[in-house]
């Protein structure tokens, strides 16, 4: 079953558009690896770095696959990766949850009730601002 | 002929305003603000006879007008107390800014017209009671009337909602499109959990979606929780958009006399 799920993984890596030009061009992971404020390095003195490690795996081997897909800004797994740093593992886990569940077809109806800033993309025409 | 007549009319041209001030009326009746301050503060540094305080309030005003509620208290800052034009338009854009405390702060007597806006931030900040609407006067009054309109979600009762059946929390917090997708989430993991147990008899794929399913029932019970108790801010921050478009040709348009 494992072998089977990384074949998927990796077909469906190079049967994508972007697999060229991955990671590097992949909104949020752009800020990764050129922005120098942003942490590269995962030093993380509790073990926080396995959920953070699973989640960086994600965001650069799987989630270029399938392109600018996230409604909001900071993507759900850059989310999640930020609310585990901020608020440790359990409560960052579930805050992290909670955002897959709100990133779905609906979450632009709610831009300007629910969401205040948005902010203008080339792939998806904006973004909803929603920080940890 | 028309080498001649070209500077002639160049020089005309040039004197078809006759002041600054008048350009800068020109400019802000345009809408070019910018340009409107620019000429402004020209005025106010070739010309040692202008109303410094009747041109300061015309910065301001510009400034509001472009939406630039800093630049305009700051300009304002060091005059609001001297004219109640200036004082009208700081307070107004100590409002735009949402600079409630520094409203509060000031020090204004009950005749001034920039008292509006300490009622206004009052309102906004929930201080106001209900027995002060006796003296509210129209607008503030419909202003009111709406805030108050504007009714408080309980959350752990939205959690509770949500742990019977997930996703009815959600939709108690008014975020219908939500709760529909977070129940799939919840109850698709439960039913091949389901699935896993029953029929096809897989143990670890069962261990699976129920870990699957546990962590999106945690998730639906924050977010319904969360999302009940930021309800209240978020319609009040969506009320408070909507009174400033409402209001901009009355309560918050900046007083100004060219």
């Amino acid at each position: 079953m494992n072998f089977s799920l990384m074949l998927l993984i990796l077909l469906s890596i190079n049967t994508s558009d972007n697999y060229i030009e991955l990671p590097f061009d992949k909104g949020d992971t752009v800020e990764i690896y050129f922005n120098d404020k942003y942490d590269k390095t995962l030093i993380d003195n509790s073990l926080n770095i396995i959920p953070l490690s699973v989640l960086r795996f994600y965001q650069i081997i799987i989630s270029p696959a399938q392109g600018e897909v996230c409604n909001f800004t900071p993507s759900c797994s850059n989310y999640m990766f930020k609310a585990i740093r901020k608020y440790g593992f359990a409560l960052g886990f579930i805050k992290g949850i909670d955002r897959l569940q709100r990133c779905n077809l609906n979450a632009r109806d709610y831009l300007h009730v629910h969401y205040s800033d948005y902010v203008l993309t080339k792939e998806r025409g904006y973004k909803i601002i929603d920080n940890p | 002929m028309k080498n001649k007549l070209f500077p002639i009319i160049f020089l005309f041209s040039l004197n078809v305003f006759a002041g600054n001030m008048e350009f800068a009326q020109f400019l802000f009746n345009e809408g070019d603000y910018f340009r409107c301050v620019t000429e402004l503060k020209r005025e106010l540094y070739e010309n040692s006879s202008v109303d410094t305080l009747k041109t300061v309030n015309l910065i301001v005003s510009s400034y509001i007008m472009m939406g630039e509620n800093l630049k305009a208290i700051e300009e304002a800052d060091k005059f609001y107390k001297k004219s109640s034009d200036i004082e009208y338009n700081y307070a107004l854009a100590l409002f735009l800014d949402k600079n409630f405390s520094k409203i509060d702060s000031l020090n204004l007597s009950e005749s001034r017209d920039a008292v509006v806006f300490q009622e206004l931030s009052a309102v906004f900040q929930n201080k106001f009671k209900v027995s002060d609407t006796v003296n509210l006067k129209g607008e503030l009054k419909e202003i009111y009337q709406g805030y108050a309109k504007i009714k408080r979600k309980n959350p752990y009762l939205a959690m509770l909602i949500s742990a019977v059946v997930p996703g009815l929390g959600r939709v108690y917090a008014d975020r219908a499109g939500d709760g529909a997708f977070s129940s799939l989430t919840v109850l698709t993991p439960a039913l091949i959990a389901v699935y896993y147990r029953t029929i096809s008899k897989n143990d670890i794929a069962f261990y699976v979606s129920v870990g699957a399913f546990g962590a999106f029932y945690l998730g639906e019970l924050y977010g319904a929780f969360n999302s009940a108790s930021i309800y209240h801010k978020n319609k009040t921050e969506e009320y408070y958009k909507k009174i400033i478009i409402d209001y901009s040709a009355s309560l918050f348009s900046p007083k100004f006399v060219f």
